[in-house]
């Protein structure tokens, strides 16, 4: 889970915004009106007429996406951090999209590939590339104006724009109603989120990471970002003691293997937490609420609701 | 035996094992995540198969370089191996042990951290190249002063404190150019492109051909340096040759397909009863051997697990590490 720090994706980003700002000064604001008209990946690989005809998607929130943007039926086989939807689930798997290997998804037989900045390594992507096979890269956005980019961006790919667009007018307007207002709870709670999968993988997450906007429109504050936390570091009691959460969110997979609650705090430094005197200790699907995807506005809503009954719990 | 069924003898041994690179390396072809079978390869390899269907471009742009790949660095690290058991005048003479492999891969992250993605690894070539010959004369260095052992046992800690560096330089970068430090512990083969087995090529065959040169120069070193030179031969000058072509080949051999262990060891020992030790025949057989030995192991490295992959190097250690332990308890003691 590195950060997706990418000098390209920065240049992508800034053609982007003059395009943007070239276009329509006047609803530069309004994220639903990227459309370029060729893709340009955010390795900087553009791709001009993809023929969608089959699809292999490798990241979750991609699978998603392209079934939010009606071509479920093209997709052929997915990475195996797809978790929705149950078509989708049920589709051949591609292999790990951070682990990738070429052969792995070349005999699918596909006619497009979407990955992101994160699909791993780079060699896999250039091999699928040499063998004829088109392979988007998009950004990991890191916000729900980066998140809407996305979907612009994967609606110039598949030629869908304006689904893409009525997508993310859908998706804005979720987002806003689950989104807890600026301002209150007028004492917000600290919250953390631990990755784990088990006592050898612990991290924790910070700025530059899906939970924090999540986190922040939940009506709370990333105590990760504000322990100051670039993307992610492994957990140690000392950054712990320094993040001082009054929510520890984890998922629940990795709680599980844990052994729950007293596997957690047996864990040195989760106890001295706040959230570990007081018990306050939130386990969610990994991949529902790591997804950053069109289901996102329901892992706000789920968590604003927990906040909001562990802060009327004194 | 007389000279001429000896020489007989010896033409077999080649024509076996070259037939028997043909066989691996086309069977190694037909295998794989994507199945593609024999018709299919054979469809492709006599021109009849479509250019444009799937098979066809997974065996031309990812598989074919790969099992070539596959080959070259099993060559390299086997001929580097027999040439250094000759200089060196010992049985555990090993690119990997020796610290070569871990010395050149030093110079392959770097490289690759310069490198942007998909263009010719001349870089990373030529630095790991340059850090294996470096490291190569340095052990020559070594040997001059110390026993066999503690020759071996440097070049151990030697390997083991350059794979650290290694570690912590691609650690520390975290670049999406540089291979994970899996690639420079165990080795693998998967992100061989026609590119990167065209620069280490071209790097191996001439090494290989030096190598295989000054194989009357590596019989009298067997022999001692006192002898070799009685016998005219001058070391001082024959050995930083030879030992700098090895780490030319290593070196190449590492970028290609990471740091690959036990190759060099297990290869021309096994083949050393069965062609003689006459390194003019030795090296070549060698080479043929280690491109078998590794489009074997490379097999079975990307279909054990498919579609994802273990490690090279896992496979040719789970075959090696047993043969150096039962190599060094067979060994009388020193």
């Amino acid at each position: 889970m590195t950060r997706a720090t990418h000098s390209k994706s920065f240049i992508a980003a800034t053609v982007l915004a003059a395009i943007i700002l070239a276009a329509c000064g006047g609803t530069a604001s309004d994220p639903t009106v990227v459309t370029p008209d060729v893709f340009v990946g955010a390795d900087g690989v553009a791709i001009d007429g993809a023929d969608p005809s089959r699809i292999v998607t490798l990241s979750g929130d991609l699978t998603e996406f392209v079934f939010e943007l009606g071509l479920g039926p093209s997709v052929v086989a997915t990475d195996v951090t797809t978790v929705a939807p149950a078509e989708a689930v049920a589709l051949p798997k591609a292999g790990i999209g951070r682990f990738l290997t070429a052969e792995g998804v070349l005999k699918h037989d596909p006619t497009l590939v979407i990955g992101d900045v994160q699909t791993a390594p780079v060699s896999a992507i250039e091999q699928i590339r040499a063998a004829g096979v088109p392979v988007a890269i998009l950004d990991v956005p890191t916000s729900f104006t980066g998140l809407a980019d996305k979907v612009g961006r994967l609606g110039v790919l598949l030629d869908k724009t304006a689904e893409a667009s009525e997508l993310n007018r859908r998706m804005q307007a979720e987002i806003a109603a689950a989104s807890v207002p600026d301002g209150t709870p007028a004492d917000p709670l600290r919250v953390a989120y631990v990755y784990t999968r088990g006592p050898d993988v612990m991290l924790l997450f910070g700025a530059g990471m899906t939970t924090d906007p999540v986190i922040t429109a939940a009506g709370g504050i990333d105590a990760g970002v504000e322990a100051g936390v670039d993307g992610n570091i492994p957990v140690t009691p000392e950054a712990l003691a320094s993040a001082a959460p009054d929510v520890i969110v984890v998922p629940s997979e990795g709680y599980a293997v844990l052994g729950g609650y007293d596997g957690l705090m047996a864990i040195p430094g989760f106890a001295a937490t706040p959230a570990g005197v007081n018990g306050a200790i939130l386990a969610y699907p990994e991949g529902d609420f790591l997804t950053f995807g069109p289901r996102i506005a329901a892992s706000i809503d789920l968590l604003a609701a927990d906040l909001a009954s562990l802060a009327a719990t004194p | 035996m007389t000279g001429s069924s000896s020489k007989r003898h010896t033409l077999a041994w080649f024509a076996v094992g070259l037939a028997l690179l043909v066989v691996v390396l086309v069977g190694s072809l037909m295998i794989g995540a994507f199945s593609i079978g024999i018709g299919g390869t054979m469809r492709w390899m006599t021109g009849t198969g479509s250019p444009d269907d799937v098979a066809g471009r997974v065996l031309w742009s990812i598989r074919l370089p790969r099992v070539l790949g596959a080959a070259v660095v099993g060559a390299a690290l086997a001929a580097a191996g027999a040439a250094l058991q000759g200089t060196f005048r010992t049985p555990l003479a090993d690119p990997h042990l020796l610290g070569y492999s871990s010395a050149a891969g030093v110079g392959a992250a770097f490289g690759f951290a310069l490198t942007p993605p998909g263009s010719y690894p001349m870089l990373p070539v030529v630095l790991s190249a340059l850090i294996g010959l470096l490291f190569g004369l340095a052990t020559v260095a070594l040997r001059t002063r110390t026993g066999t052992d503690r020759f071996l046992l440097s070049g151990v800690a030697f390997g083991f404190a350059l794979l650290a560096w290694t570690g912590i330089f691609v650690l520390l970068v975290d670049s999406p150019r540089v291979p994970t430090f899996l690639f420079f512990v165990f080795g693998s083969l998967a992100a061989t492109t026609w590119k990167t087995l065209i620069v280490a090529t071209v790097a191996v065959v001439p090494a290989l051909f030096v190598i295989w040169h000054h194989a009357r120069g590596l019989d009298l070193l067997s022999l001692g340096n006192a002898e070799a030179l009685a016998l005219g031969f001058d070391t001082r000058r024959l050995v930083p040759v030879i030992v700098a072509a090895v780490g030319v080949a290593v070196g190449a051999s590492v970028v290609l397909g990471g740091v690959v262990g036990f190759v060099g060891l297990l290869v021309p020992y096994v083949l050393r009863p069965l062609v003689g030790p006459t390194h003019r025949i030795l090296i070549p057989a060698a080479a043929i051997g280690g491109a078998i030995l590794v489009v074997v192991a490379d097999t079975f490295a990307r279909t054990v697990a498919s579609p994802a992959e273990i490690p090279l190097g896992l496979i040719t250690a789970a075959l090696g590490g047993p043969f150096l332990g039962w190599l060094l308890l067979r060994r009388s003691p020193a």
